[in-house]
């Protein structure tokens, strides 16, 4: 089962014309992880709910394997939503979570909760399924919501910063268990988020949005290396922005390389920061922005920077890339 | 906190549980320990109807104030979406608070009367013929009154429930398929269930214990248990009273034993 998603000039406007998605027109293919990323208040979250049905749309279509899904109900649309808390049932069991929207679609008690039971063994959570949410860490509350999500058979799944509950560990661990259990499944995921680290890692295509815009989409290799504009280029981090000529232009950090200089220059080291297999490297001058050069720690190690060296920078000129 | 709860509750209550075991005649009433009061009152069939009716009472009143005082709270808390509004309602709701409970009462009945508003305009649209009797001085009135006053402890904790229920439950649960009447059922009536405890825990020890609003509004004519107590008072007949008092007592204590069974309130304060 191969289903598509597809959007086309949606717009949310709010009372007193507050502009939260602007015409955003975006395919996606089908069973495809999508990650819509954006620093908070830029509209990701409310272009998920818009997907959902839980927001109307001001104007635009919204197509799921070609049926326009504007205005039907949130379960007649093939979605199913993850929420950011995971909106758990506090009076239901694990299993009664899971088995609600089968319960709410009239399914008899012995089949719902026999589907459930298939579900939550999906997401390594039979043990548990008599238990009540509060009783369960943040880590099995996010497998259960993605149980009762999936319960349904969505043919898009949609999830709400689902990550961002979590401790850092965690989030590896379960970023990659999203990641194969898309795969096996199929379907679409749209997974809003504001780490790029967690876009990065997880998506085959990145929306990037801004001010209720998309700024940038592609793939996520697009997305780092061939940054559109400078806040894209700032947002996903690594990399300089070179002011030459008037010109703009993006550079990787770890395509940037410094050089001591005996005599003094215009650039001086300001900051080392070490972290593990890297070396960050801030350099301000009076010319440019302050400047990150990345090194890896053997580079660092053969040769040291320390705050208050004098030092030159250089590239390569293939590798700065032009900025609108 | 302990010296006061035990000088103003504890104390009363030891006192009359005493007082119940004194013996009494017509005229005089002596320290004694005699079950002689307890005796008298549970044998007296007197006693058993002023029970049924005065739950009764409880019952229809508890329906009423739980029906009105839900919708009311769910309206306020889920359909009415700007905070000061919301604020502004609440208080509108506690406005007839400002009166005593005395003149909300007596307020019902020039409205109720056989020549009252009520009538009158049932007559004047010709809806009925003749001025109807049992608006005033009759259980409806007692029921009508009791609703009056005490929707307000219904409403309050129910609010007070649904505005700490998570929204994104409601958006999960329609999320899932659910129509607007099995969110209700499904996800808010179960988890305000505290809050409409707490409600009927108040409505229920409020109307068990009262014997001045039954007076007004029966005109006299219906008997509960407060009105049995008031009146043993009135004759002087103290051990007797006590006696009442001490039944009236374990029995409400019963009924919110009962209720405490379906619901942690614990978790709720």
């Amino acid at each position: 089962m191969t289903s598509s998603l597809t959007l086309s000039n949606v717009t949310k406007r709010y009372e007193k014309n507050v502009l939260a998605v602007n015409n955003f027109s975006q395919e996606f293919e089908a069973g495809s992880y999508v990650c819509l990323l954006g620093p908070s208040g830029c509209g990701k979250t409310t272009t998920l709910r818009m997907i959902a049905g839980h927001e109307s749309v001001t104007s635009g279509d919204i197509l799921i394997d070609g049926t326009n899904v504007v205005g039907l109900a949130p379960a007649k649309r093939g979605t199913a939503m993850m929420f950011q808390n995971y909106a758990l049932f506090p009076h239901l069991s694990v299993i009664e979570n899971t088995a609600f929207s089968l319960k709410m679609r009239g399914v008899g008690k012995v089949e719902r909760l026999k589907r459930a039971e298939e579900l939550l063994s999906m997401v390594d959570m039979s043990a548990y399924a008599q238990r009540l949410p509060e009783q369960l860490s943040g880590g099995q509350q996010q497998r259960v919501a993605l149980a009762r999500a999936l319960i349904s058979n969505p043919s898009v799944l949609l999830l709400d910063e689902p990550l961002s509950a979590l401790d850092p560990f965690l989030r590896i661990r379960m970023r990659s268990e999203l990641s194969k259990l898309q795969k096996e499944l199929g379907i679409i995921f749209v997974h809003v988020t504001h780490s790029q680290d967690e876009a990065l890692a997880l998506a085959d295509q990145i929306v990037l949005m801004n001010n209720a815009e998309i700024e940038q989409a592609g793939s996520p290799e697009d997305i780092f290396n061939k940054p559109q504009s400078e806040f894209v280029a700032r947002f996903m981090g690594g990399h300089n922005v070179l002011d030459i000529n008037g010109s703009r232009f993006a550079l990787r950090t770890d395509h940037t390389r410094l050089i001591h200089s005996s005599e003094p220059t215009a650039s001086t080291v300001s900051f080392v920061e070490f972290l593990g297999s890297r070396v960050e490297i801030t350099v301000s001058s009076n010319i440019q922005a302050d400047l990150i050069a990345t090194l890896t720690d053997e580079e660092f190690r053969q040769a040291p920077f320390m705050a208050g060296d004098s030092v030159g920078v250089q590239w390569s000129t293939e590798n700065l890339h032009p900025l609108n | 906190m302990t010296l006061i709860l035990s000088f103003f509750l504890l104390l009363p209550v030891i006192a009359i549980f005493a007082v119940s075991f004194w013996q009494s005649t017509a005229y005089s009433y002596s320290p004694a320990f005699i079950f002689e009061n307890y005796e008298f009152l549970l044998s007296s069939p007197v006693t058993l109807s002023v029970y049924i009716k005065t739950l009764m009472f409880t019952g229809i009143t508890w329906a009423c104030c739980l029906l009105i005082g839900f919708t009311v709270a769910y309206f306020l808390a889920f359909h009415v979406r700007s905070l000061p509004i919301q604020i502004g309602l609440f208080l509108l709701c506690t406005v007839p608070f400002w009166t005593s409970n005395i003149i909300r009462m007596i307020s019902w009945i020039p409205f109720l009367g056989r020549n009252g508003i009520a009538n009158n305009t049932l007559l004047e649209l010709g809806l009925i013929d003749k001025p109807l009797e049992w608006l005033l001085f009759s259980d409806f009135a007692v029921i009508l009154a009791f609703v009056h006053l005490f929707t307000l402890f219904m409403i309050v904790p129910i609010f007070n429930s649904m505005m700490r229920l998570d929204r994104s439950l409601i958006e999960a649960a329609v999320d899932a398929g659910a129509s607007g009447w099995q969110v209700l059922c499904n996800v808010i009536i179960p988890l305000t269930k505290p809050g409409i405890m707490i409600g009927s825990i108040f409505v229920i020890t409020l109307v068990m214990g009262d014997f001045i609003t039954v007076r007004f509004m029966s005109g006299g004519q219906s008997a509960s248990v407060g009105r049995v107590i008031s009146n043993e008072i009135a004759l002087l007949q103290y051990p007797a009273a006590s006696a009442s008092a001490v039944i009236l007592l374990l029995t409400v204590l019963i009924m919110i034993g009962i209720l405490l069974r379906f619901v942690d309130i614990r978790k709720e304060l």
